[in-house]
């Protein structure tokens, strides 16, 4: 009897322990079906961007566009918009990308990118400023460009 | 320098109490302050940690602007303590101006961070490691001044693709100011000589690095290549009789110089990261040919001392919950990678150094960390000598604690 209570209790042990890790390695994917949407200024020349071009803007490898202007590109911290958007083109948590900014700053290879709390204070940002690009929640308005995303 | 020092810690003060920190896309300050606490038994570590020592902080002040569309220019002034080492006296940690012609070109001048391994250049500022303290296997403590930063040119750029991912490299040329009481003069001296010069030749240094298209592995490799010249007088007979096997009875205040040649360091490196999870590895291997000579007034003794000094380790850490992560990681230092299990020393633990670290750190929030960790170390190679006169413990445990803040 006390047998067969102990290989209950472990195969209910295993059973939520497998479900726990499930759930922890499905949390990326949830975040990933969150909408962005990406603006960029007027003055920016392209239409559509690939995955790649985000993560290489965001990461400082890719920084100008075709036509030889800087690329600006704006954070925006809001949690939900933030993880997912890290999640799916950055494939950084959140405190590794804001280590990873660190580690260029200290190191004298780049400046810490603009942040912004609200998706308004993106759209401003990037209307006023040449070449910048940022990402917000789809759907917000302003005189912006939205990009889109081909692949 | 030390009214210097003071401004240093006032300006650090204002801008961490007012929150006034300058940070727009054109012109940014920002900064780091860590305070450490090292405690031991068995062997005094970096400080006289036996005793608990305070004397382990370091600080930094970082300027940085975008001067045109392709120019960024900036330094950053550090400080710290460690021991016998620093004094927290300010020095000019990098300073230099970045052209990007491109992105696969960019040209920089004057004195920049050298490439090595994954974490050389951010060493000094605690907050973006798990770690209090890097693996010493790889990340020498006593040679910090040495590899620190390179006065000269280099160039660097990225390869981005699609399908191979993204290769970063970077060459660099020149050379570097060391003092005769840094890490490296203490290192060399042994307390042997005292170093009344000491200075380094030309350096080259490479670094490549490779991240794969999903962005969770990255490979990397670096190399550094210069000679170091130290001149000086012998410190005291008994000392030196003890390292020369008692062959040659040298006065103190005899004259003598080393002349380390063809240091050669090689560091393969490999990270992994998936979600809050860092796997990483390095191997360093440096080579090294030591020439003391010592000048009798009737003739010279010369001795040679060809060197291969061996250090890997293997690090996991991971962040459990948003204010927390931890770490291990277990690493192993040689002094002689052709005599690992010292046979060839009178005390054979001094040939190696064995360390298995556990480290836990705790985010206040953006800006403040706490960070806790514990050492146990087996073997007492590359040990400070002045801080370690007589026999050292084979095993024993190292403590550390420091509190960090950045902006």
């Amino acid at each position: 009897m006390m047998t067969r209570v102990s290989k209950y209790r472990r195969t209910r042990f295993i059973a939520a322990f497998f479900s726990y890790l499930c759930f922890y390695f499905m949390i990326p994917f949830a975040y990933a079906g969150d909408k962005i949407s990406f603006v960029a200024n007027k003055d920016v020349s392209v239409n559509s961007l690939t995955s790649t071009d985000i993560k290489n803007i965001f990461i400082g490898k890719k920084s100008e566009w075709d036509d030889g202007r800087r690329i600006i590109f704006a954070v925006l911290k809001n949690e939900d918009t933030h993880v997912a958007f890290l999640k799916k083109y950055i494939k950084k948590s959140p405190d590794q990308f804001k280590n990873y900014w660190r580690n260029m700053l200290f190191s004298g290879k780049g400046m810490l990118p603009p942040t912004f709390v609200t998706d308004a204070e993106v759209i401003d940002f990037v209307t006023k400023t040449s070449g910048a690009i940022g990402y917000v929640v789809q759907g917000s308005k302003g005189d912006v460009k939205v990009l889109t995303i081909s692949d | 320098m030390k009214k210097i020092y003071v401004k240093m810690i006032m300006v650090l003060a204002g801008l961490m109490i007012t929150g006034n920190i300058y940070a727009n896309d054109t012109v940014q300050i920002h900064g780091f302050m860590s305070q450490g606490y090292l405690k031991s038994d068995g062997n005094n570590y970096l400080a006289e940690s036996k005793d608990g020592s305070f004397q382990f902080n370091e600080m930094g002040l970082n300027f940085k602007m975008q001067a045109t569309d392709k120019l960024q220019i900036g330094m950053q002034f550090f400080a710290r303590d460690m021991g016998p080492i620093g004094n927290d006296e300010i020095v000019l940690d990098w300073a230099f101006a970045d052209y990007k012609f491109k992105d696969y070109l960019g040209l920089r001048a004057g004195k920049i961070k050298s490439p090595i391994g994954f974490y050389h250049e951010t060493r000094d500022v605690d907050i973006l490691r798990t770690s209090i303290l890097l693996p010493s296997a790889v990340y020498d403590e006593n040679l910090r001044d040495s590899a620190n930063a390179i006065h000269g040119v280099g160039i660097y750029g990225d390869v981005t693709t699609d399908f191979l991912g993204n290769f970063t490299y970077q060459a660099l040329v020149g050379t570097q100011n060391i003092s005769t009481d840094g890490g490296t003069a203490k290192y060399i001296s042994q307390t042997l000589f005292d170093i009344q010069h000491v200075g380094l030749d030309s350096i080259l240094a490479y670094s490549l690095q490779w991240v794969d298209p999903s962005s969770h592995l990255r490979i990397g490799g670096t190399c550094f290549f210069t000679e170091i010249e130290a001149d000086g007088v012998t410190q005291n007979k008994k000392k030196w009789d003890g390292i020369s096997g008692g062959l040659f009875e040298v006065p103190e205040g005899t004259a003598m110089d080393n002349r380390t040649r063809n240091i050669e360091e090689y560091i393969g490196s490999i990270e992994f990261t998936w979600n809050d999870l860092l796997v990483a590895y390095e191997y360093k291997v440096l080579k090294t040919t030591g020439i003391f000579n010592i000048y009798f007034p009737e003739f010279t003794i010369t001795s040679l001392a060809p060197l291969d000094i061996l250090g890997y380790y293997g690090l996991v850490s991971y962040r459990f919950l948003p204010f927390f992560e931890a770490g291990i990681y277990y690493g192993e230092f040689f002094v002689d990678a052709n005599d690992r299990d010292g046979s060839k020393r009178e005390v054979d633990y001094l040939s190696w150094q064995k360390d298995f670290a556990v480290s836990l750190k705790f985010d206040i929030n953006d800006n403040w960390i706490i960070k806790l960790e514990t050492h146990y170390f087996d073997g007492a190679a590359n040990l400070n000598l002045e801080l370690n006169p007589g026999t050292n413990a084979k095993y024993w445990w190292l403590y550390a604690a420091k509190v960090s803040y950045v902006f």
